[in-house]
């Protein structure tokens, strides 16, 4: 977790791994709409806040 | 884009997963700390989805969405620097084999690439026809419905972190104190998407640029 601008100020290094994921259902709008759309990226190196939940 | 295409492969991605269950099964938690991070794709695609892509809606920057999907922390900073040079990011609707692949937007406007973000500096949003005239610049053709009975709404078709040029193993090679972080689960984001949290579903610390296996 953390701060957008910090992380993305963080960012130092980007994988030549590129991958696209399928999302299926991102809500969004009164009444809700469902959307299908992609979504990328490679490895990415930054500096964020590591925690376990339980 | 990565498919499982082959009988080998399912073979190989189902040996992966149980390898990794097994794993798991004796896995500790993590301390909390900040820490440098190496995300994989998977990873990321959810973290581009959540803080980059839903902030580049116009309607979003615009305020129209606040009470439902909300705002974005960056309104009003085209032009102006918001993240390292390394970051680079944009929407694109003419990739086949993504699920947001179509060649016009429901206002009739034909597809391309647009660039959100290049060398960390914010340069456009994703645009409908009336936002782009607010924003002086062409609509980018994000304008989509769900079916017939919806009001379109600017929508991400798919939008990617640019590729770099390192080599995983060496990204990890480097980290003296950190994690691999692997596979999205939840997002937690606030309504500007300027605090987030993202769990994964697994992450495996990375010492003196080795990971380590608990």
């Amino acid at each position: 977790m953390g701060i957008a601008p910090e992380f993305f100020e963080s960012i130092d290094a980007c994988g030549n791994d590129f991958t696209i994921r399928p999302i299926t259902n991102c809500g969004k709008g009164d009444p809700m709409q469902s959307m299908i759309m992609g979504n990328g990226g490679p490895s990415v190196r930054g500096i964020a806040t590591v925690k376990s939940v339980n | 884009m990565e498919q499982i295409s082959n009988k080998n492969k399912i073979q190989h991605s189902a040996q992966e997963i149980a390898l990794k269950a097994s794993q798991l099964i004796d896995a500790k938690p993590a301390k909390e700390e900040k820490a440098t991070v190496v995300m994989n794709p998977d990873f990321v695609s959810l973290l581009t989805h959540e803080i980059l892509g839903h902030p580049s809606e116009a309607d979003r920057v615009l305020g129209k969405e606040m009470a439902w999907a909300g705002g974005a922390w960056w309104k009003g900073k085209i032009g102006e620097k918001i993240g390292s040079e390394k970051l680079n990011v944009f929407d694109d609707p003419t990739i086949k084999e993504s699920l947001g692949w179509y060649y016009f937007d429901d206002e009739g406007v034909k597809t391309k690439k647009t660039t959100l973000v290049e060398n960390g500096i914010l340069k456009n949003h994703m645009q409908n026809r009336e936002t782009a005239e607010i924003f002086d610049t062409p609509s980018t053709g994000n304008m989509r419905a769900t079916n017939y009975r919806f009001m379109p709404l600017i929508r991400m078709a798919c939008t990617c972190i640019g590729n770099g040029d390192w080599n995983v193993n060496e990204m990890i090679k480097e980290v003296k104190n950190g994690y691999l972080i692997s596979n999205m689960k939840i997002p937690s984001i606030d309504m500007k998407r300027y605090n987030w949290s993202i769990s994964c579903q697994y992450a495996q610390k990375i010492e003196n640029g080795r990971l380590q296996i608990y």
